[in-house]
């Protein structure tokens, strides 16, 4: 409510400063202030979605493992990760890149001394050259030949980004910056994927999507994180459908125990819905980063002209970190709640303690366990 | 048999899945069910570590990824072999099991 009335005081305020001929340098630093925090709090979310989405296949593989054990079966015990310690490594390298270059235009914009915002930078640009398009989800929508444009194009970001020691103006970083944050943001909506084909084209080929077009136009096969977490969600669900179909079978069944698989059955799908809806929309911030990039460039390209600070251009940053803010508070609920469905997964499992291993209905062939 | 490609698998992998999903285990006794839960658990980590990770060389023919898809191998056939040595009219009620287990049979010859 408070960001909101803060937008209504510079659309107010705004066209008082059209007038001036020199762009108002506080509020030049708070949008791209507000950006840089826009930034940072995306880049944490997609963190801590890779996160839930290692919880979600630890829970649907817990589960399984304690209905194989109940029904007195020898499962294999071996927890296996989706992404390799190499995978998440990757990802962070292109979010720590995120951050450096946001947090490089707020050192610049604010006049603060660079020397640790471009030291860093420059350390997370070599990480990016070891990157690979091995190392994200990306086949499901796009050739080889364009996933490995697409991760190059990333990788030798620092040739896109004319480095705060060379140039310190504002406008000249944000000018080239605009193109690497842009690739930064296809690769990660990309990898982040979908969880149904979005082009009749999936069934047999790449749907056509241009690297440099407009993230909104981009069309995306099945695959990437959406369709991963989608799968666990799924896998565990089914987990607790076999659960309670057994359940049925069983003479000391009570209805309790029915209810709690049912309970059980129904959050984690409530919990695969929130989730991909929490995916969907960091796909839609990564378009509201890159909308509002273009909106602080057009910002100081007017203020050169000296036609003043445009509103849109400012309520685009203040709303970009809104709808962050949001999202924020989303992920945190979800992880509340996966972690609630965690703990008090040996309470659940435990339907009955006296299962019965025998057989599930009256067929008398498999006797011996 | 023609060699399937990676994406052919997964595809296929997903179809085995779906139609192990659809079988009501309320007919199977628990020796199989056993078998049906471990080899889902298989087929779901195959599907997860084909999704998560981009093969490079995507001309080479499919094999199966996963020491645990490998591996249950012996649970698919066990409960194939269960079902065939049903009556016909019995091994209609797990045509859904049929098809998810052959699937993925084929995926590991």
């Amino acid at each position: 409510m408070q960001r909101l009335f803060q937008i209504f005081i510079l659309i107010g305020f705004l066209p008082g400063l059209s007038a001036c001929s020199v762009i108002d340098d506080t509020l030049l630093t708070e949008e791209v202030r507000e950006f840089s925090r826009g930034v940072v709090a995306l880049s944490a979310i997609i963190t801590q979605e890779f996160s839930l989405a290692e919880e979600v296949n630890t829970l649907g593989f817990m589960d399984n493992l304690q209905f194989q054990l109940e029904l007195g079966g020898n499962p294999d015990t071996n927890l296996k990760p989706l992404f390799s310690a190499s995978d998440i490594a990757a990802r962070q390298s292109l979010l720590a890149a995120l951050n450096g270059y946001a947090e490089t235009l707020v050192a610049v914009a604010s006049g603060k001394p660079l020397s640790s915002e471009y030291s860093k930078l420059v350390g997370t640009t070599e990480n990016l050259k070891q990157l690979t398009s091995g190392h994200f989800n990306l086949a499901h929508s796009l050739s080889i030949l364009d996933s490995d444009q697409l991760v190059n194009d990333v990788s030798v970001i620092d040739r896109l980004i004319i480095l705060p020691e060379r140039d310190r103006r504002l406008l000249p970083i944000i000018e080239k910056g605009g193109s690497a944050l842009s690739k930064m943001a296809i690769l990660l909506y990309f990898d982040i994927g979908a969880v149904s084909d979005q082009s009749s084209k999936c069934s047999y080929t790449y749907p056509k999507n241009e690297l440099d077009a407009d993230l909104s136009s981009l069309r995306l096969c099945k695959g990437g994180l959406r369709s991963i977490v989608n799968s666990a969600i799924s896998f565990d669900t089914n987990v607790w459908k076999d659960k309670l179909a057994y359940l049925k079978t069983q003479d000391q069944k009570t209805s309790r125990d029915r209810r709690i698989a049912i309970e059980r059955l129904v959050s984690i799908q409530k919990l695969g819905q929130r989730l991909d809806q929490l995916l969907s929309e960091t796909q839609t911030s990564l378009i509201a980063m890159v909308n509002a990039h273009d909106a602080l460039e057009k910002t100081l390209k007017d203020a050169e002209k000296s036609s003043g600070l445009p509103v849109a251009a400012t309520s685009k940053s203040i709303l970009f970190v809104e709808r962050l803010r949001g999202l924020t508070g989303a992920a945190a609920s979800i992880e509340s709640a996966l972690s609630t469905l965690s703990v008090t997964n040996s309470a659940a499992q435990n339907l009955q303690p006296s299962f019965n291993t025998q057989t599930v209905t009256g067929v008398n062939d498999d006797k011996e366990l | 048999m023609m060699t399937k490609s990676y994406e052919d698998a997964l595809a296929q992998l997903e179809k085995a899945q779906a139609a192990l999903n659809a079988q009501d285990i309320s007919q199977l006794p628990a020796a199989q069910l056993i078998n049906l839960e471990r080899s889902k658990a298989a087929v779901y980590g195959e599907i997860q570590a084909l999704q998560a990770k981009q093969i490079e060389d995507r001309d080479q023919g499919y094999v199966a990824v996963t020491d645990v898809f490998r591996e249950c191998k012996s649970d698919l056939k066990e409960l194939s072999n269960w079902v065939s040595a049903k009556e016909a009219r019995d091994r209609a009620i797990f045509s859904m099991l049929t098809k998810g287990v052959s699937i993925a049979l084929s995926l590991l010859i």
